[in-house]
């Protein structure tokens, strides 16, 4: 995605239809909606040449950190505004790319994309724990 | 939508609930936890907090398949198990839940008035109806196939894809003897819709409509939840997570398969 303008219509459309698809209270869905779309942004803002993993896991602290202060604010538990944004940074696509590559014989590919996927995934992860620290969850949820 | 009322405060607050009264109450609430996508260390951190407030001593053990509770009060101990058979994300329950922990914690909520509350969420009708949940799978998968550097009519054909798995998921295969099917079939309608196209549009990528269609249903999130839990020294849980995604991926992968070999047995017949 070259353009600036798709990029950010396609993480605000993909941040509200992943908040619909996980029933986010009504009341929330636009902050939801604002909170979701940023990690995406960034993610695709970042330069090329940065570590797969090391770019989750910066998106994945923007995420974590944004949803803990709407959850301060809102009383609301903080995974209402957490899970639809990260949800556009996990690694789906390597996941089902790598199983797939298994599958035709291609280990090498598999091996790669499959590295690639587990990078990610410890990324977005410790962005979320350390997002927890940065800024302390609620009491309840 | 079920709101939460407030009730009217006693002058001395809700009465302190009876062992087994409270012990039913933290049964209820941890499996509708579990079941609308809590991860386990909060249920069981949601527990303690419950039983700190109410005045027991609580040990809970949450994994996504149980919640083994403990609670203790003046030399009497009561233990329980819960069973959780399905699970998914309902941020709109878990809002709804959140409200009564802080009511109770607050004392504003009494344990029995709370019970009531929760025997009515087997009711509450979802936030967003039918067709707009359709909606967003239309939605979802053309901005994934964007994203992944897609053709506009490729985007286009996303959207049906979208539809099928929102609607395959939500709607049809969810209850509990069908569950283990949905991933499959999830999978072969997808595959099956995409090599459909590319024989009527040969300039299509089929591997990327694939994609796009099915990466709305890989546990990309069951992993991260995992990796979180483990961090977490949740081992058993986060294990038992880890071990549903490789299921899920599994299921899914074999889909695909499942339909290139047919294809493959079909053309190889001259069809």
């Amino acid at each position: 995605m070259e353009h600036t303008g798709t990029m950010i219509l396609a993480a605000i459309l993909g941040a509200a239809a992943f908040a619909i698809a996980f029933r986010t209270p009504r009341r929330y869905f636009g902050l939801t909606v604002l909170i979701g779309a940023c990690p995406f942004i960034l993610l695709k803002l970042m330069p090329h040449d940065w570590n797969v993993g090391f770019g989750s896991f910066l998106a994945a602290l923007s995420a974590g950190c944004l949803s803990h202060l709407a959850a301060r604010f809102t009383k609301a538990p903080a995974q209402c505004f957490l899970i639809p944004g990260v949800i556009l940074l996990v690694p789906g696509t390597y996941i089902y790319r790598a199983f797939n590559a298994a599958l035709g014989r291609r280990f090498d590919d598999a091996l790669t994309i499959g590295l690639s996927a587990i990078a990610i995934t410890v990324g977005v992860s410790f962005g979320v724990l350390l997002a927890n620290w940065v800024v302390p969850s609620r009491k309840t949820l | 939508m079920t709101s939460l009322n407030p009730i009217a405060l006693d002058a001395d607050g809700p009465k302190k609930p009876s062992l087994d009264e409270f012990v039913a109450f933290l049964r209820r609430i941890s499996s509708l936890l579990i079941q609308s996508g809590c991860s386990s260390n909060r249920v069981e951190l949601l527990a303690q907090l419950l039983g700190e407030s109410c005045g027991f001593e609580v040990e809970t053990v949450a994994v996504p398949t149980a919640v083994w509770i403990t609670v203790r009060h003046e030399g009497r101990t009561l233990q329980d198990l819960t069973r959780v058979r399905k699970w998914s994300i309902d941020l709109d329950r878990l809002a709804r839940l959140n409200e009564l922990v802080e009511s109770i914690h607050e004392r504003q909520l009494s344990i029995a008035d709370a019970n009531t509350r929760l025997k009515a969420e087997d009711h509450a009708a979802p936030p967003y109806g039918k067709g707009l949940t359709l909606l967003a799978g239309a939605i979802s998968s053309p901005v994934l196939i964007m994203s992944y550097g897609g053709s506009p009519i490729e985007i286009a054909l996303g959207a049906p894809i979208g539809v099928m798995i929102q609607y395959i998921n939500k709607y049809t295969f969810s209850s509990d003897t069908r569950r283990y099917l949905v991933d499959f079939i999830s999978a072969v309608v997808v595959a099956t819709y995409a090599y459909t196209c590319r024989a009527l549009i040969p300039d299509i990528d089929a591997p990327l409509l694939i994609i796009g269609g099915i990466v709305v249903v890989v546990p990309g999130l069951t992993l991260v939840n995992a990796v979180h839990e483990v961090a977490q020294k949740n081992l058993v849980s986060g294990a038992a997570k880890l071990l549903e995604a490789l299921v899920i991926t599994a299921s899914l992968g074999f889909g695909v398969a499942f339909v290139l070999a047919v294809l493959q047995i079909l053309v190889s017949r001259g069809y």
